[in-house]
């Protein structure tokens, strides 16, 4: 687990909510392309169970964080688009400040102790 | 590399698809949503070369197994999934209930029709009969189609909850007129005929319908095997086939004695003993006595019913006293007049017996009529008149 740049189970579980919400800042989406442009930015390192992200995608609507519509795709295959809403926003702007928080006291330790490993 | 084996990508989805349904965790919208992602992905995999089964193999994997996805899915749906099942349960019984009265509709609708042609309550009532049943096959066909979603629902019927108070209205109208429909229908049909039709007519009616409960269970045993085939094995089919015989031979013999005891109401092969009252009775109204006579010593008096399908003399003393106090006076006026012409005739009958020729025959007629009139729990007036017959046909020497 510790030996790769992937990510741990926990890791993905905590980071999917903030991810989500910064790839739909981005635009409308559906999914799978969510999946694909989290996986594009990561290099691959972010690898999702493609079908756990649907359920947290539910609970993020019920939370009002998101919305969905079923939209008829170019391709003619029906897709369930997810688009950011007003309060999404907010908890997006409180997800970065957390990770930032997080992110500033890691980088200042790290800097204080660079044989860290 | 590519197998050699046919590898059908829609039916591989449509398999995958069926075995999430298995979990009520998956909505419809979760599974269909599942779908597009699984075929997007399948259809990025097959563009860098992949086989189709490879693509369906990798892309289904990606997406994760069915446990793993249950258990993240029933978190966020716990309670819409019981919701939906009660929803439909109710739905469900709703549609049996309006399903109940379009029966009794079509029954009373089907009897008040006939009763205009004849008011015969045996012949109505195997109409009755045959009307329950092809509506109860009716409404079983209805289900299915709606069910099945071959109507358009749910979609169609789900849209109006979006209205709930017009939806309120709709139903609560629309099941009070149904209610009232069959049950004024049903008073209706009751008003037309006498009681003795009436409990003919029911009689028949409850023997014949007493085949839905089977064919209900049948339907039922049916639809619960065809809904989990993928879940069970032929064990459980063979097991719904064995119910399905158990209950076709207990209706078989729970049937039988009902019409049995039916059947005694019949008239039976051969000349009626009823007619040939009916013919005594109104040749001696006419005045004519003696043909009335020679009438009355040609009723075989072993067949039943005795009198004329609707006569008050048919009932037994236990029905006779149930009748509406109403009935009971119109019927008893009938019965006065029925007895005191049956108590002429048999003086008359008496006489004739004096003749030495005719004297045997007499006798054995009037003891006969007699025995037949005495019969246990009859009309208590018949039944005086009955043991007067048999007292007389013993002191003639």
């Amino acid at each position: 687990m510790y030996n790769s740049a992937m990510l741990s189970k926990e890791l993905v579980a905590a980071s999917s909510v903030p991810l989500v919400l910064s790839v739909l800042t981005e635009g409308e989406n559906y999914g799978y392309a969510l999946i694909q442009r989290v996986r594009e930015l990561s290099s691959g390192q972010i690898e999702w169970t493609e079908g756990m992200l649907y359920p947290v995608l539910h609970w993020m609507e019920k939370e009002d964080l998101i919305e969905s519509e079923w939209r008829e795709a170019e391709t003619g295959r029906k897709r369930k688009y997810y688009r950011l809403r007003k309060e999404g926003r907010k908890a997006l702007q409180a997800e970065k400040q957390q990770w930032l928080t997080v992110h500033e006291t890691l980088t200042k330790l790290w800097k204080q102790q660079p044989r860290l490993t | 590399m590519e197998t050699t084996t046919a590898f059908d990508l829609n039916q591989s989805i449509q398999r995958w698809r069926e075995h999430l349904a298995l979990s009520p965790a998956f909505q419809r919208e979760n599974l269909d949503e599942l779908e597009t992602h699984l075929r997007d992905s399948i259809a990025s995999l097959q563009s860098r070369g992949l086989s189709e089964a490879e693509a369906f193999q990798i892309a289904s994997q990606r997406l994760g197994g069915m446990e793993q996805l249950h258990a993240e899915f029933a978190k966020t749906n716990a309670s819409t999934a019981w919701r939906q099942r009660a929803f439909w349960m109710l739905a469900g019984m709703l549609f049996w209930t309006v399903g109940a009265d379009l029966i009794s509709i079509a029954k009373s609708l089907g009897v008040y029709a006939g009763s205009w042609i004849t008011t015969n309550g045996l012949l109505l009532g195997w109409v009755g009969g045959a009307l329950h049943i092809l509506t109860f096959a009716a409404v079983l066909v209805g289900f299915w189609r709606l069910a099945s979603g071959q109507l358009g629902l749910p979609e169609r019927g789900t849209r109006i909850f979006g209205q709930p108070k017009l939806f309120v209205v709709l139903a609560l109208v629309g099941l009070l007129v149904l209610e009232a429909g069959s049950v004024l229908l049903f008073a209706f049909t009751f008003k037309r005929l006498n009681p003795i039709a009436t409990g003919q007519r029911f009689a028949v009616e409850q023997w014949v319908a007493g085949i839905i409960p089977v064919l209900k269970g049948i339907a039922m045993i049916g639809g619960l095997v065809w809904l989990q085939r993928r879940k069970v094995g032929k064990t459980a089919g063979l097991h719904a086939v064995t119910l399905t015989m158990l209950a076709l031979t207990m209706i078989a013999f729970s049937g039988s004695p009902a019409l049995a005891s039916d059947t005694t109401q019949k008239p039976t092969a051969g000349k009626p003993a009823a007619a040939t009252m009916a013919e005594v009775m109104k040749l001696w109204r006419e005045g004519k006595q003696s043909d009335a006579v020679d009438k009355f010593l040609a009723v075989d008096f072993s067949k039943r019913p005795l009198f004329p399908t609707g006569s008050v003399l048919n009932l037994t003393e236990a029905e006779f006293i149930e009748l509406p106090s109403a009935a009971r006076d119109k019927m008893s006026k009938a019965m006065f007049d029925d007895i005191q012409t049956i108590k002429l005739i048999a003086r008359q009958v008496k006489e004739l017996a004096k003749t030495p020729a005719k004297s045997a025959q007499c006798l054995s007629q009037l003891k006969a009529a007699g025995e037949a009139f005495d019969r246990p729990g009859g009309l208590a007036l018949l039944k005086l008149v009955g043991q007067a017959f048999k007292k007389m046909a013993a002191a003639q020497p």
